[in-house]
């Protein structure tokens, strides 16, 4: 009997990318400088794991329960020095010329280390993302430049999206529901800009951020047609951040209540020109989901590898954990489920590159130019100018409106998909682990009730799992079924066309 | 009133007036002082007395719980250390009973108690014991009087039972853990300490099974009370919340959530219920147990799922509902240890 092989165990924060992700591995075939991408970015993830994430983790845990407007400075500071604030900013505005799905792949592995202090720079991404979709490219030169002026000192200026009002959550995160969302905030055209008032809540990274993208109809009572995208800085006269909340977990990344009152913006602050709802906050959200879907990989992931790790060492019955069928059973649950989940978000993040906003990111072989230019071309004016010009922001408008509406509902699909399976098989993960740990899981120094408390607040937010089921529902199952109530109460006359 | 009713309600005043308003403080220990006054307002209430059935425990239990879960876990963990002296016998468990009534006895309670992996190790040295090692997550033991720990000794298992002030007895800091908190916990430490050999109340574990056995509804009645209040601040939650055009209890899935938390709390409810009664077939008793303590543990994650944003924050309960009942969930020891306990009973 050999129960136990070092020579032939892999630890599971060993794993080479071709064995976490074999689908991506075989299409490198065809893309060779993705998988080069793709690759890289997983060595650095897990070195800046290694290197800062494991040693910080608790102890930044530790203080921000003492005080909950503790800044992660630390974990700021050296995702810095890895430019992991700029990954995604095309290197034409000084960021890492990265695709998205790297980002996502990056983001589990730092969040098998530490979902929260993943989630800060994740959010961060997420805002980048919202910017990037309403094709207002000046804006995103603006916000790239600051960002990676601020990187390279250390103090990268940092994003946040703004959607979720006090009562309306949900109702933000859906067209159909948006039209009867009870909404307290507005930005209310006014001569030269805006004047914006009200209120947002949970924000990540809401307290630490400088720039906040904000999500705001012009008209509150007619929210589809009127809502549109603002830049506002946290120094704008009227703009302050309300209370820091005390979260059960994720707390390296703050939520902050943001406050608008009679907070004047320019004109220029409106990124867009075509309202959100509908094509541009879908193609962002069939992204981000996916993104979502990488932590609860990560969560299932950082269960596992704790759990593994615990039972090789930790004994019961005097024997090794590991030497009992029922924990054996369990590890292999739970790597299922890690592989369940990561390729139920590889593929959200490949139909968003076949279909979403990934696709719009690429396209016209921007990418290719961008990786064969060299970074003095990508600096000069000449280069700024083409890619801030007004045609080239149309351009990317009638890119958006060109894709088809079952490309859009495809990629929108997959995100929900994975988001739901991923962050659902995290929790379950968490259970299982606890199970193989007992009583020593319970302790804050064991690392893993922590992933537990973290990971719960990924059914949460992007749309909480219940939404996600329900815009998977009016994407993929029942395609072009919209409306607010699709089921109708009864006595209420419906009629279906169903086809055979 | 029976006396059981008569507890209840002194309990649940207790609950609301006393523990109520410092709940806060509780879920920030040990980051924070314990608050005053519930150490010494539990032992008024008579919650510490050596006398205390287990079908009394339970009731209380029950009602602190659904006001914060931490008291009840150290409640039924001095009347399980307690127990444990007096099932034990002999002097030694005489003299430590005495001490009933000048502090809390402390036991790891979360723990296998019938197994001893990393567990201290014991040596018989002549009239004498030596320990060494560390007694991981031992509860109520910054509070303690008495310390009731299982060990290893040469032949399996062995129960001491020690003072905390004896010298060679070594307190770790209060541990910052899951769920409970303020519920004051520790570990404890020998370094090749040597005690009098009376130290050792019992050599057979079926020590621990039987008052183990005798407290699962008191164990399950803190699942029970957790998920009571998860389940109400969940149902006046969605009947206020307006999404999607109505009150969220409209929504179907919603009412679906709703409903399996109710059949989680009935099971629960059900549970202790049985587990009071004393002619219940083992087999019968242990199932209802992991399930109960089981069924809690999900149900108080879709507690806070229902608050959507705020569920995930501190100051709507649900998210500390939610850590009680999986710690919950490990008084006595893993659920799947103790599940294959269960097979080979035939009905
Ligand atoms: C830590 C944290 C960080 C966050 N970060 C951000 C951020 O950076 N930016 C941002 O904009 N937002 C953020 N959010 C907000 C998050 O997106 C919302 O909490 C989420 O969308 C749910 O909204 P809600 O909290 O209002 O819950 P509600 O919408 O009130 O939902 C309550 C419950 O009702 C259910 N429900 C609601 N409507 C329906 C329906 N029609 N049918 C069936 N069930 C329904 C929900 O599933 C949920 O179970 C964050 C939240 C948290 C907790």
């Amino acid at each position: 009997m050999k129960h136990f092989d070092p020579e032939a165990f892999t630890a599971q924060s060993e794993q080479s990318f071709s064995q976490m992700y074999p689908a991506l591995a075989a299409l490198g075939k065809h893309r060779p400088q993705a998988l080069k991408d793709y690759e890289r970015i997983l060595r650095e993830a897990r070195r800046f794991r290694r290197e800062y994430i494991e040693p910080h983790a608790l102890e930044v845990e530790r203080a921000v329960m003492r005080d909950p407007t503790y800044v992660a400075e630390g974990a700021i500071r050296a995702a810095s020095e890895y430019g992991f604030f700029s990954t995604m900013i095309p290197r034409a505005f000084g960021g890492g010329g990265l695709s998205f799905g790297a980002m996502i792949i990056a983001l589990e592995e730092l969040g098998a280390g530490c979902l929260g202090i993943s989630n800060l720079l994740g959010v961060h991404g997420l805002a980048l993302a919202t910017v990037s979709a309403t094709g207002d490219l000046a804006a995103m030169e603006k916000v790239s430049r600051l960002l990676t002026s601020g990187e390279r000192a250390g103090r990268p200026h940092l994003l946040s999206t703004a959607i979720t009002e006090p009562s309306a959550g949900t109702d933000v995160e859906d067209a159909d529901f948006l039209r009867v969302a009870r909404l307290v905030s507005e930005a209310t055209p006014v001569r030269g800009g805006y004047r914006l008032n009200g209120r947002k809540v949970f924000i990540s990274n809401g307290s630490i951020a400088h720039t906040h993208v904000v999500i705001l109809p012009t008209d509150k009572k007619k929210p589809v047609e009127t809502t549109f995208a603002f830049l506002v800085e946290t120094t704008t006269p009227g703009f302050r951040v309300g209370r820091v909340e005390r979260k059960m977990g994720q707390k390296a990344c703050p939520a902050a209540e943001l406050i608008f009152e009679d907070c004047f913006v320019p004109e220029s602050a409106r990124l867009n020109s075509k309202p959100l709802p509908g094509r541009a906050i879908e193609l962002v959200l069939g992204a981000t989901r996916g993104g979502v879907g990488a932590w609860g990989t990560a969560a299932a992931r950082g269960a596992f590898e704790r759990a593994l790790v615990h039972a090789k060492t930790q004994r019961l019955d005097g024997r090794f954990l590991i030497d009992h069928q029922w924990v054996q059973i369990k590890l292999a649950d739970m790597q299922r489920n890690v592989m369940l989940a990561r390729a139920s978000y590889v593929d959200a993040m490949l139909s968003n590159e076949l279909f979403g906003l990934s696709r719009l990111a690429a396209r016209n072989g921007m990418n290719e130019i961008q990786r064969l230019l060299p970074q003095r071309v990508l600096d000069s004016a000449a280069v700024k100018k083409v890619m801030t010009s007004r045609r080239a922001r149309e351009g990317f408008q009638a890119a958006i409106d060109e894709l088809a509406d079952w490309e859009v509902d495809t990629a929108s699909a997959h995100g929900s998909a994975a988001k739901v399976s991923c962050t659902d098989l995290g929790m379950v993960n968490c259970h299982l682990a606890l199970e193989v740990f007992g009583a020593a899981g319970l302790r804050h120094d064991s690392g893993i009730e922590k992933i537990y408390r973290d990971a719960k607040l990924l059914q949460i937010y992007e749309g909480t799992n219940q939404l996600n089921r329900i815009e998977l529902y009016k994407r993929g199952v029942n395609r072009g079924a919209t409306g607010l109530d699709l089921t109708p109460r009864p006595g209420t006359p419906v009629e279906h066309e169903v086809q055979p | 009133m029976s006396e059981i009713d008569l507890l209840r309600e002194s309990v649940r005043r207790f609950a609301r007036e006393v523990v109520g308003p410092t709940r806060e403080a509780l879920n920030h220990f040990p980051e924070r002082p314990l608050p005053a006054g519930i150490v010494s307002g539990l032992g008024e209430l008579g919650l510490f007395d050596a006398e205390i059935e287990p079908g009394l425990v339970s009731a209380a239990l029950e009602e602190l719980a659904k006001v914060a879960a931490a008291p009840a876990a150290l409640v039924l963990t001095h009347a399980v250390a307690r127990a444990l002296v007096r099932e034990a016998g002999g002097g030694r468990s005489a003299a430590l009973g005495g001490l009933n009534g000048h502090g809390i006895f402390a036991c790891p309670i979360y723990s296998e108690l019938d197994l001893t992996d990393g567990a201290p190790s014991l040596r018989r040295i002549g009239a004498e014991i030596e320990l060494e090692g560390t007694a991981q997550l031992v509860v109520g033991a910054p509070l303690a009087k008495v310390l009731v720990l299982p060990v290893r000794d040469a032949a399996g298992w062995a129960l001491v039972g020690l003072e905390t002030s004896e010298p060679g007895v070594v307190l770790g800091e209060p541990l910052l853990t899951l769920g409970m908190r303020g519920c004051p916990t520790a570990d404890v430490s020998f370094q090749q300490r040597r005690f009098p050999a009376d130290r050792v109340l019992a050599t057979s574990p079926e020590v621990v099974r039987r008052v183990a056995r005798r407290f699962r509804g008191a164990a399950v009645a803190i699942s029970a009370g957790i998920l009571a209040s998860s389940v109400q601040a969940a149902t006046e939650y969605a009947q206020e919340r307006y999404q999607g055009g109505g009150a969220i209890i409209e929504h179907q899935e919603v009412r679906a959530i709703l409903g399996r938390m109710l059949e989680d709390l009935a099971v629960c409810q059900d549970s202790r219920e049985l587990l009071e009664r004393d002619t219940v077939p083992e087999w019968r008793a242990l199932a209802a147990f992991l399930r109960a303590k089981e069924r809690a543990a999900h149900a108080t994650s879709d507690g806070v799922q229902l608050l959507g944003g705020n569920g995930y924050m501190e100051d709507y309960g649900q998210e500390r509902a939610m850590r009680d009942a999986k710690q919950a969930q490990f008084l006595f020891g893993r659920t799947d240890v103790a599940r294959q306990a269960l097979a080979g009973a035939v009905p």
